[in-house]
């Protein structure tokens, strides 16, 4: 038997066709990635520009983890710039990427993945909780930093706007308006039967604990791996984080020092250890789809953590001042964003001007295993007599378990 | 009514700001149906769509495909966003164009990313069977001319110029008219006139344009850097700060004075001297004296024929001069802003700063012979009297706005002002106390 199952999907972030082509033949399975690109090309487009501007500009990278992108590129610049953050700032930007991970996770779980799994009656019951969080995230995140979508509340080792301890009052209270929704969507999540899947590769990577907050004042950054932890620095990141250039694609693809992994919440749970149900830790460990688990475990735990934080840091005077020394050289900015490892990465002349950057982003770094856990899938399906149509409904699931880009994840055409 | 909305080329941030709540309510409650949303899964489509919202720029063949087929199945089309309707910040590789280079645009709904009130605005008139208020469906896309003005020391970068006019409307408060409009409708831009520099237009370099300016398109120059290179290099070696400059910049970064003091040490500099420019005066009876470049413009044009005084201030070679006015660094004198000084400072890590007395004084607080006169009356009857100096207060202010002064985080300007104005009493007192020869 051979079916060829083409799932082809709109990857608007990087402007062009992106197809997964999964080909079962026999016992077998192959998955290719592949995408014909229109590049936007955001490394040329901020060579030679003032740093200042640059995380205003690799914020426009993409619209729907914007911050991430605006952390990952000033944690580089502040490196290059010898710019130290003071530890409160350090903190509120902390939380503000934190929130925006709950925000896509929310709207990920309740709009994307739960239609996979329930009927339509408790289906829209979840799109109003998942829209019901979203907003009170946003309310909180507009307090800190004025929205959500390219932010404007900060600059390279500042806030621009005042953020004092009523605003940081305001944001806990939305926050825990925005809990009892968010709780109740990680319980339909988790209270999901998930399809088995083996994982073909158990092997990830995510910031250890000892970068304990998603956007820490500067490296050196700890990545954790199942086989310990690797020092993350400039010198080292292109050879940890190899990325190759497939030859079926103009895309690029990524390899944990040579070797297919995955990011993600997925990687970040196992990377912390948290103790969880014996039949979620089981999942976690062995199955991709188990994913959704670890986004709506994180969610909530991440609420909860943000809500701590603000009230922490409104109970005493804030420190938001932070130092420079000279411009020149280089920097390197790890954060863990929705949807894993985000790495910025800048050299800078003297005259604080960009000379030469470079972007990891996490879907290219999931690319390889996503091929691996659909090629796997799609061979266990196909030899359990699933209809063509039946495994390609799989395999869309699975992609949107990895949840590489919202839009990434959902377009579908099949072709015999 | 039945909409579609997709993204071309660009990072669906504008879609996903509408994948919130109160839009989606606002749809239902409409009866309006999004037959078309792939960002959210909707992927069914239809043949027509009475509106298509198009977010992002033309990059690829086969974003020109998507748009010239949905154009051509769609009543409505509108631009989502400024990849659609400018190209997008991609636009600076000269990658993208906008959507109407290829189709005929109905509205363009501007910002990065958009404004939902806007997008709810425009579907609830549409809906409705209304036109809608707002959009250029007269105008093709053109490329707006746009020049720059860069001599001297405020810049005008057309490009970034969103011609809201705030600019033009400050400058003609303060009796300056230094910008205008020029041209009419989409080829609407701001110059000086004939777009001459600055300092050929009668500005008088009091800050607000660049303080008004949403868009960051005035701004003036900054030398800090390059003093702060001079501080490292060894070629300057004091600052000389005026008062009113230390007193803010204690206010805006809650220090006392002496810990400005302190803290501008740290930055390396060796000397720092507290002077005032107005204690160089001798007697200058039968002349108005100007406390900056700024008001000397201001005062010739306001009183012809009365004598304008500038005492300018003496600074060493080696020295650089801490002001709180924007003129003083059109001559040619080495210059910074107490904001400047304060970007600067924000780089120091406060905790530790001790106090430290300045190095020297020059300034006359308390002691002082000169009258301030509040009207052109008073002005005539003081002009006949024998006095050390007269000051008449027109200056528009530009450096509390964003021209010279520190930023703060106050927003009640009487409040700053009056905070400062304490600040200047402690330095006072201060000094006072710790250096008798204070003249």
């Amino acid at each position: 038997m051979s079916s060829a199952i083409r799932i082809s999907r709109e990857v608007s972030r990087v402007a062009g066709e992106s197809t997964l082509e999964v080909v079962v033949e026999g016992g077998s399975a192959r998955a290719t990635y592949s995408s014909t690109l229109s590049l936007r090309n955001f490394e040329a487009l901020v060579r030679g520009r003032r740093c200042s501007e640059v995380p205003y500009i690799a914020s426009r990278i993409c619209g729907v983890c914007s911050h991430a992108h605006f952390w990952a590129s000033s944690l580089a610049l502040e490196q290059a710039l010898g710019i130290e953050v003071g530890e409160d700032l350090a903190t509120i930007r902390d939380v503000c990427n934190r929130l925006q991970l709950v925000q896509n996770h929310v709207v990920h779980l309740g709009l994307l993945v739960l239609p996979d799994y329930v009927d339509r009656e408790r289906l829209r019951e979840y799109a109003k909780l998942a829209l019901a969080a979203n907003s009170s995230v946003l309310k909180a995140l507009n307090t800190l930093c004025g929205r959500l979508t390219n932010p404007v509340g900060y600059s390279l080792g500042r806030l621009l706007t005042p953020v004092e301890a009523r605003h940081l009052k305001v944001a806990a209270g939305y926050l825990r308006e925005a809990r009892g929704y968010v709780a109740e969507l990680s319980k339909a999540v988790l209270e999901l039967e998930l399809p088995d899947l083996e994982d073909p590769a158990p092997n990830y990577a995510a910031l250890s604990q000892v970068n304990a907050t998603t956007v820490p004042a500067g490296g050196p950054y700890h990545l954790a791996t199942p086989r310990g932890t690797v020092e993350l620095d400039e010198a080292n990141y292109r050879s940890v984080l190899q990325e190759v250039h497939a030859e079926y694609s103009t895309s690029r693809k990524c390899l944990l020092m040579g070797e297919p992994f995955f990011v993600g919440a997925r990687a970040r749970l196992l990377a912390t250890r948290r103790s969880l149900p014996a039949r979620v830790s089981r999942a976690l460990a062995t199955n991709p789809f188990s994913n959704n688990y670890a986004q709506a475990i994180e969610a909530l735990a991440t609420v909860d953590r943000a809500i701590e934080t603000l009230e922490e840091l409104s109970s005493r005077q804030l420190k938001l001042g932070s130092s420079s020394g000279a411009p020149g050289g280089s920097g390197l900015g790890v954060v863990e964003v929705p949807r894993g490892l985000l790495v910025h990465y800048y050299r800078v002349t003297g005259d604080a001007r960009v000379e030469e950057a470079d972007i990891v982003t996490p879907t290219v770094m999931n690319t390889y295993h996503i091929e691996l856990s659909a090629a796997n899938l799609a061979r266990d399906l196909a030899s359990r007599g699933l209809s063509e149509g039946e495994i390609a409904r799989y395999v869309e699931a699975l992609v949107r378990a990895y949840d590489p880009c919202i839009p990434c994840a959902v377009h579908v055409v099949i072709k015999g | 009514m039945r909409v579609a909305i997709l993204g071309l080329s660009g990072c669906d941030g504008c879609q996903y700001n509408l994948v919130r709540e109160d839009f989606l309510n606002f749809l239902q409650s409409r009866g309006i149906e999004v037959a078309y949303w792939p960002l959210v899964g909707a992927e069914e489509g239809a043949e027509e769509y009475d509106v298509a919202l198009v977010e992002g720029s033309v990059i690829s063949a086969r974003d020109l495909e998507t748009l010239k087929s949905l154009r051509a199945r769609s009543k409505v089309l509108v631009a989502l966003g400024a990849c659609a309707t400018l190209g997008g910040v991609q636009a600076g590789l000269g990658l993208s164009k906008p959507l109407s280079s290829f189709v005929k645009v109905d509205y363009y709904l501007r910002g990065c990313p958009i404004d939902v009130e806007e997008v709810v605005d425009l579907l609830d008139r549409l809906s409705r069977g209304l036109p809608a208020g707002f959009g250029e469906r007269r105008f093709d896309h053109v490329e707006r001319p746009t020049r720059v003005i860069a001599e001297g020391v405020i810049e005008l970068d057309g490009s970034k110029c969103v011609t809201c006019g705030r600019c033009i409307e400050v400058c003609r408060r303060v009796g300056a008219h230094v910008l205008n409009y020029f041209r009419r409708g989409v080829e609407t831009e701001v110059i000086t006139p004939y777009g001459e520099p600055y300092s050929r237009a009668g500005c008088i370099l009091c800050g607000l344009c660049a303080a008004y300016c949403p868009a960051g398109a005035v701004s003036y120059r900054l030398d800090v850097e390059d003093v702060l290179q001079g501080v490292r290099e060894g070629s300057v070696v004091s600052v000389y700060v005026e008062p009113e400059a230390l007193a803010s910049l204690a206010e805006s970064e809650g220090l006392t004075p002496l810990q400005v003091v302190a803290a501008v040490k740290a930055l390396g500099f060796r000397y720092v001297v507290i002077y005032d420019p107005l204690s160089e005066v001798g007697q200058v009876g039968g002349a108005v004296l100007a406390r900056s470049p700024a008001e000397v413009r201001l005062l010739r044009r306001y009183l012809p024929g009365v004598r304008v005084e500038l005492p300018k201030p003496r600074v060493p070679p080696g020295a650089v001069y801490v002001t709180q006015c924007l003129s003083w660094k059109a001559l040619g004198l080495r210059a910074i802003t107490s904001r400047e000084l304060q970007l600067a400072l924000r780089r120091l890590s406060y905790p530790t700063l001790g106090e430290e007395n300045p190095d020297a004084v020059l300034w006359n607080r308390g002691s002082s012979e000169m009258k301030r006169v509040g009207s052109l009356e008073e002005l005539r009857v003081a002009l006949r009297e024998n006095h050390r100096g007269l000051v008449l207060e027109v200056c528009p202010g530009g450096c509390l706005l964003g021209g010279g002064q520190p930023l703060t985080l106050c927003t009640d300007l009487r409040e700053v002002l009056r905070r400062r104005e304490s600040k200047l009493s402690e330095l006072a007192k201060a000094l006072g106390r710790a250096n008798p020869q204070v003249y």
